[in-house]
């Protein structure tokens, strides 16, 4: 599943077409004296799926309510599809899912849903829509009687009706449990195989890593790191190379080439080095009696800490 | 706005508060009141109680049927961010407006109707075909300041509020404009300013016609008035309502 979504992806980001989808240029927010967002620079291609990551507060929600024109930015200026964001929605281009507010009262899902699709041109088939956001068995059910998960799956519903280009998320997953946000990731990744673009905001590291191809890290209103996972780790990684030296060899192995720093555990030694190539080379051409080796990057989980910490000091 | 419109209809269809208060209220109060007063004239050269009672009755239930498809509704909308999901949908505010204001009058008129009906059926009230006409048509016409009236309180109150103000200012201006209490019943002082108020001029529409009269110009001009003066205020409080914090 997740390949075929993948390629999608990576071929639409090789022929990316120099326009791109979403442009923000020098995008501030204040609010009284409070800069929600602070001079961010985005642009956003066909085809990628991008996770806007931050830890609470830094400034996600405002600037997908920028990119929706449900807020006006301070200075600076944002198209979408070339057009302003208001634009672009009344045209059918963008779908959104928000976090704020509960779907209107008194209608059915089925009822809900025939009033959405109608507002589109080319709306998606009802029964592919109910498919994909995971509705099926609930469309006699009325708006304001639905769980937290099935709302966000309303939600999703309402985003995806028109077919459109783009998608807007923000923390689509928030009040779900893990059953229910394992079936929207599939749900979602569904959607983006058909070849669409999506930008999701989200607090959670291990979604942005698992689904996005690219990252865009945010902390106090600024963007502190944007590019591909592995992008990202080449950057601000060291790789770690792992195996199984005897007690004796230690010191021999923690002077390779590249290795800045080790650690061990148990017969095992962890080296982690900015040059993983050498390290390996020099580890095989030398007589230590290694055995059981693996290379992992760094956890993403520690530079976003280490980026999100560092972007909050400023 | 065909679509939204659809919506709306669905809700208030289902909305217990326009079941009870728009339509079983009224007729439960014609049958209380024109029960109590019967046929008789209130004063002299007045119509039948049965009549004037019908007619203002058929005003309180189509305002109310304004009234609550619009403040109470667009409070709570404002309060849970449906409006603000709205915005993310291809459908421009002034459609959004004007489909509620179509829906809010458009089930007035049931409303109204079935005042009328239990005024014929239950006490025999007859009047020519050509005054039935006009009364359904202009005392429907009449209460469609308080739609617009509606949506300004949805934009002013809170959602816990705004069933309270809206019904309780919803009495009041029922009450000065005669119809709780006969006008020719109500002392001067009251009636006097009763008369300034869209509620009284949609009433005396009606009271009018049955008399075989036709409807003064100060209705026409009066609620046109209280129209014009509500869409401006909507068109001020409106920008600050729907912007996002």
């Amino acid at each position: 599943m997740q390949v075929g979504v993948f390629d999608v992806v990576e071929n639409a980001a090789i022929h990316r077409d120099p326009e791109p989808i979403i442009a923000v240029s020098g995008v501030s927010k204040t609010f009284g004296t409070v800069h929600a967002v602070d001079t961010i620079d985005l642009k956003i291609f066909r085809g990628e799926t991008v996770a806007l990551l931050g830890p609470n507060g830094a400034g996600k929600t405002t600037t997908i309510n920028m990119l929706l024109g449900l807020l006006t930015p301070t200075t600076g200026s944002i198209h979408i599809f070339r057009m302003s964001p208001t634009k672009a929605i009344q045209q059918s281009l963008v779908g959104a899912m928000i976090q704020e507010g509960k779907m209107i009262p008194g209608v059915t899902i089925s009822e809900f849903i025939d009033f959405v699709r109608s507002l589109h041109p080319h709306p998606l088939p009802k029964d592919q829509l109910i498919e994909i956001a995971g509705l099926q068995g609930l469309l006699g059910r009325r708006l304001d009687r639905l769980s937290g998960g099935q709302t966000q799956r309303v939600r999703f519903s309402m985003a995806i009706a028109g077919n459109p280009e783009l998608l807007l998320l923000d923390e689509p997953t928030a009040a779900m449990d893990v059953e229910t946000r394992r079936e929207f990731w599939s749900s979602m990744q569904a959607y983006a195989s058909l070849g669409h673009t999506i930008l999701f905001a989200t607090h959670y590291l291990e979604e942005a890593e698992a689904f996005a191809s690219r990252l865009v890290i945010i902390a106090r209103g600024k963007i502190v790191i944007d590019g591909t996972i592995e992008f990202i780790q080449q950057q601000y990684g060291e790789k770690r190379v792992t195996c199984n030296v005897p007690a004796d060899a230690i010191s021999a192995a923690s002077q390779l080439a590249g290795v800045q720093r080790y650690e061990t555990h148990n017969h095992y030694i962890t080296l982690f080095t900015g040059d993983v190539d050498a390290t390996v080379r020099a580890l095989a051409a030398s007589t230590i009696p290694w055995q059981n080796i693996s290379i992992s990057g760094i956890a993403l989980e520690d530079i976003f800490l280490s980026l999100v910490r560092k972007g909050e000091s400023k | 706005m065909k679509e939204y419109m659809r919506l709306e209809a669905l809700r208030t269809i289902r909305d217990p508060l326009y079941t009870t208060i728009a339509i079983a209220a009224p007729i439960g109060f014609y049958l209380l009141f024109a029960g109590l007063f019967g046929a008789s004239p209130h004063a002299s050269g007045t119509l039948s109680g049965n009549v004037e009672i019908m007619v203002a009755l058929a005003v309180f239930g189509g305002i109310w049927s304004c009234l609550v498809a619009t403040g109470p509704r667009i409070a709570f909308e404002r309060n849970s961010g449906w409006l603000k999901n709205l915005q993310l949908l291809p459908i421009s505010p002034l459609a959004i407006f004007i489909g509620r204001f179509l829906i809010a009058v458009i089930f007035a008129l049931p409303a109204m109707l079935l005042v009328y009906i239990t005024a014929v059926v239950v006490h025999g009230v007859s009047l020519p075909a050509n005054q039935w006409a006009a009364m359904i048509l202009l005392m429907w016409i009449g209460v469609w300041p308080f739609a617009i009236f509606g949506v300004i309180l949805g934009y002013i109150t809170s959602a816990e509020s705004s069933f309270g103000i809206t019904f309780g200012i919803y009495q009041v201006v029922s009450a000065l404009g005669g119809l709780w209490v006969p006008p020719a019943i109500l002392p001067n002082s009251i009636l006097n300013i009763g008369k300034l108020l869209p509620t009284y001029q949609a009433a005396d529409i009606g009271w009018h016609i049955a008399n075989g009269l036709y409807p003064t110009w100060v209705s026409g001009v009066n609620l046109l008035l209280w129209s014009l003066v509500f869409l401006i205020i909507i068109a001020i409080v409106a920008p600050r309502a729907t912007k996002i914090r």
